[in-house]
C-alpha cells in the first residue's frame, strides 16, 4: 500500500489582499491609539508639545482605514455583496464583532480627521470623548483579528491562544513607530524622545507575545517550512522587526535610527502577518525534507491525521 | 428603485417555516461498492459544473476531494501487503509477511475478508453537524440551520468571504472560483421540502447511503454495528453518532472500519469556537498591556519635563 498524504481541512481563500488587511488594521488602529493618547496626556498636563504627532496620527488614521476596508472588500469573492455583513451581529461570529467594531472604529476616526481638517479648538469636550472611545474601538478593532485566526480549524492558528494578543501589541508597535518616523522627520521634540521611549516599552511586550505564538505554533510550522525558511522568517520578523529596532533605539537618539527602527518595526509587522496567512497554503508535502518526524510532529500537534488514500499507479 | 430593493432585500426576514424532525444520512461504508452513483446524481441533481478530469494516481478516487462544485466524494483505500520492493508504510491491518502470489491468489479470500489485504471504500459529504463551526462562524448569517436542522447556504446572502472555509475542520465547504460563493451539499433541501430523498440515497444502489429520521438512522446504525459484530468484523464502529468531547454529534454520520485519518476524516475533530472566551480575554489582556505600558511610558517621560 502506498500513501498520498494531505491535510484534512481545506486553506481559506486568503492572500495579498488579507496580508494588506491585517497590515493596514494594525496600523490604522495603532496610529490612533498612540495618537488619542498622546492627546489626552498632552491636554492632562497642558502642553502642546504633542500636537504634530497628535494632528498627524489623526490625519492618517482615517484614510489608513479606509484602505484597510477596501482591501476587505476586494477579498471577497462577490464585493458587491460587503454590505451583508450588516444583516448580523453575531458575538460568537470573530469576523463579524470585527465588520461592527471596524465600522465604529471608522466612524471616530473620521470624526477626529474631521476636527483636525476643520476647526478641532471648538469642541473640546468632543475631542476627548472621540479620543477615549474611539480608544477602546481601536482596541478592539486590532485584537479580534487574531481571535478570528485561532478560532478556526486550520493548521498553526487553531494551536495559538495568544495570537489576538499578540496582533493587538503588535498593533501598538506599528501604529507608535509610524508616528516616531513622522516626529524624527519633523525634529518635534520632546514627542519623538517620548515615543522611542514608547516604542522600546511595547516592542519588548511585542516580542514575548511574538514568541509564546512561535511556540505555539511550532508543530504547524515545523511540519511545513524548511529550517533555513523559518530561520529567514523569524529573522526577519523577531530579529529585523524587534530586537533591530530596539538596539537602534538603544544606541541613538539622532532622527535617522529612530526612522529607521521605526521603518523596520513596521516591515517587521507586515512580514509577520504575511507569514501568518500563508501557513495553511504550505501542505505538510511542501517540505522539502518532509519525513517520519514531521508527519508524528503534524499528527501530534494538531490531532487530526493526515489520510492515507493509496495509488494504485505508484505500485504497478 | 431597483438598486434600492437589492439594497433593502438581504435585510429583510421573512417567518421562518416550522420545525420539522431532523433528517440526516447514516453512510454504510461496508455496503459501498465504490460504483460513484451518489457523484454522479449529486452533480446531475444540482446541475453543478465539471471539474474537468485528470488521472490523480490515487486508486480510482479521481475526484480528489470534496469541493464547491463536488459535494459527494468516493474514497477508496487499498491496504494490501507489498510485493513489488518499493518501501511503504506499514498496512494499518495485519498482513502476511509474504507477497501476494498471483499464482495462488483467491479472490473469494479476499471478498471474505481472509488477510490478504482489503478495499475501503466510502462516500464522503458534508457532515451537517449539529453544531455546525460554519454557521457560527457566518459574519452574513447566510450559513442557517433549515427546518430539518440540517446546515444550508443561502446563495442569495453569501459574500465568499470564506471564513466558514476556514472554519470547518472536515474540509468540506469551499469558496467557488465561478461565482464567489461558498458552496457545499444541501442534504437535497429541495427534494425534502417536496418530501423525496435525497439524489444520492435515492441513486445508491446498495443502500449504503441511508436518508432518513436522525433518530431511527441511529437505531438502525448500531443494529448494524452489533450484527457486523457477530459477524466477526469486530472493526466495525460508527463515527460521528453521538457528540464527543471536543464536538457535536454529526447529521451525517458513518461506520467505519478503520481510523478516520485513513478514510480522510479528523481522527479527533474539535469545534474551533470552544476557545472563543478565553481567547478574547487574552487578546484584551495583551490591549490593556500595551496601551498600559504606553501611558505610562509617555505620562513619566511628560513628568520629566
Amino acid at each position: 500500500m502506498t500513501t498520498v498524504t494531505h491535510t484534512v481541512t481545506k486553506a481559506p481563500p486568503w492572500h495579498g489582499w488579507v496580508t494588506a488587511d491585517l497590515s493596514l488594521n494594525s496600523l490604522s488602529t495603532g496610529v490612533f491609539a498612540v495618537a488619542a493618547l498622546c492627546d489626552l496626556i498632552g491636554d492632562l498636563i497642558g502642553s502642546a508639545a504633542y500636537r504634530p504627532v497628535v494632528r498627524i496620527g489623526y490625519l492618517a488614521a482615517f484614510p489608513l482605514v479606509l484602505c484597510d476596508l477596501a482591501c476587505l472588500v476586494l477579498d471577497l469573492g462577490d464585493p458587491l455583496r460587503f454590505f451583508h455583513m450588516l444583516r448580523v451581529f453575531k458575538p460568537g461570529s470573530p469576523m463579524s464583532v470585527g465588520v461592527w467594531s471596524t465600522s465604529v472604529f471608522s466612524g471616530f476616526a473620521f470624526m477626529a480627521w474631521s476636527l483636525e481638517i476643520f476647526d478641532r479648538s471648538g469642541f473640546p469636550a468632543a475631542r476627548v470623548t472621540i479620543a477615549v472611545a474611539g480608544i477602546v474601538a481601536a482596541l478592539i478593532t486590532a485584537g479580534y483579528k487574531g481571535v478570528l485566526l485561532s478560532t478556526t480549524a486550520q493548521p498553526g492558528w487553531k494551536d495559538s491562544r495568544w495570537l489576538g494578543a499578540e496582533l493587538s501589541i503588535s498593533s501598538g508597535a506599528s501604529g507608535t513607530a509610524f508616528l516616531l518616523a513622522f516626529a524624527a522627520i519633523l525634529d518635534a521634540q520632546p514627542a519623538m524622545a517620548d515615543l522611542r521611549a514608547v516604542l522600546a516599552t511595547v516592542l519588548i511586550l511585542d516580542l514575548a507575545a511574538a514568541s509564546v505564538v512561535a511556540y505555539e505554533m511550532r508543530r504547524a510550522i515545523l511540519a511545513r517550512f524548511t529550517r533555513a525558511e523559518i530561520a529567514g522568517w523569524y529573522a526577519a520578523m523577531l530579529g529585523g522587526g524587534g530586537l533591530a529596532p530596539l538596539i537602534l533605539i538603544a544606541a541613538s537618539a539622532a532622527a535617522p535610527a529612530s526612522i529607521a527602527a521605526a521603518v523596520l518595526t513596521i516591515l517587521g509587522a507586515i512580514a509577520m502577518r504575511h507569514h501568518l496567512v500563508m501557513i495553511p497554503h504550505r501542505d505538510v508535502h511542501d517540505r522539502r525534507d518532509a519525513g517520519p518526524t514531521s508527519d508524528r510532529a503534524e499528527a501530534g500537534a494538531t490531532g487530526i491525521q493526515r489520510s492515507e488514500v493509496g495509488p494504485a499507479s505508484r505500485r504497478s | 428603485m431597483i438598486a434600492l430593493a437589492k439594497l433593502i432585500y438581504p435585510f429583510r426576514r421573512p417567518a421562518p417555516p416550522a420545525a420539522k424532525p431532523p433528517m440526516g444520512f447514516f453512510t454504510d461504508s461496508t455496503l459501498c461498492i465504490g460504483c460513484k452513483a451518489c457523484e454522479v446524481a449529486c452533480k446531475q441533481w444540482n446541475q453543478l459544473p465539471s471539474d474537468g478530469f485528470e488521472f490523480s494516481g490515487d486508486s480510482y478516487d479521481n475526484t480528489k476531494t470534496l469541493s464547491a462544485t463536488t459535494w459527494r466524494h468516493v474514497v477508496f483505500v487499498e491496504q494490501f501487503p507489498a510485493g513489488d520492493g518499493i518501501a511503504r508504510k506499514p498496512p494499518v491491518v495485519p498482513v502476511p509477511e509474504t507477497p501476494i502470489d498471483p499464482e495462488t491468489f483467491s479472490l473469494d479470500a479476499l471478498l471474505s475478508g481472509s488477510d490478504q489485504g482489503r478495499w475501503l471504500m466510502m462516500s464522503d459529504v458534508c457532515k451537517h453537524c449539529s453544531a455546525a463551526p460554519c454557521e457560527a462562524a457566518c459574519p452574513t448569517g447566510a450559513l442557517v440551520f433549515n427546518e430539518f436542522s440540517n446546515v444550508y447556504i443561502q446563495n442569495d446572502i453569501c459574500n465568499g468571504c470564506g471564513y466558514c472555509v476556514a472554519a470547518c475542520p472536515f474540509g468540506v465547504i469551499t469558496r467557488s472560483p465561478h461565482d464567489g460563493h461558498a458552496h457545499k451539499c444541501t442534504l437535497c433541501y429541495d427534494r425534502q421540502r417536496d418530501e423525496l430523498i435525497p439524489a444520492c440515497a435515492k441513486a445508491c444502489p446498495t443502500e449504503s447511503i441511508q436518508f432518513g429520521p436522525m433518530e431511527e438512522l441511529r437505531v438502525r446504525a448500531a443494529k448494524r454495528v452489533d450484527e457486523l459484530h457477530r459477524r466477526g468484523i469486530a472493526d466495525a464502529y460508527l463515527y460521528g453518532d453521538q457528540p464527543s468531547a471536543t464536538y457535536s454529534a454529526l447529521g451525517a454520520f458513518s461506520l467505519l472500519l478503520d481510523k478516520p485519518s485513513v478514510y480522510g476524516l479528523p481522527d479527533e475533530p474539535a469545534m474551533p469556537q470552544r476557545n472563543l472566551g478565553g481567547d478574547y480575554a487574552i487578546a484584551a489582556l495583551g490591549a490593556l498591556a500595551w496601551i498600559i505600558a504606553a501611558t505610562v511610558a509617555l505620562a513619566g517621560n511628560a513628568i520629566l519635563w
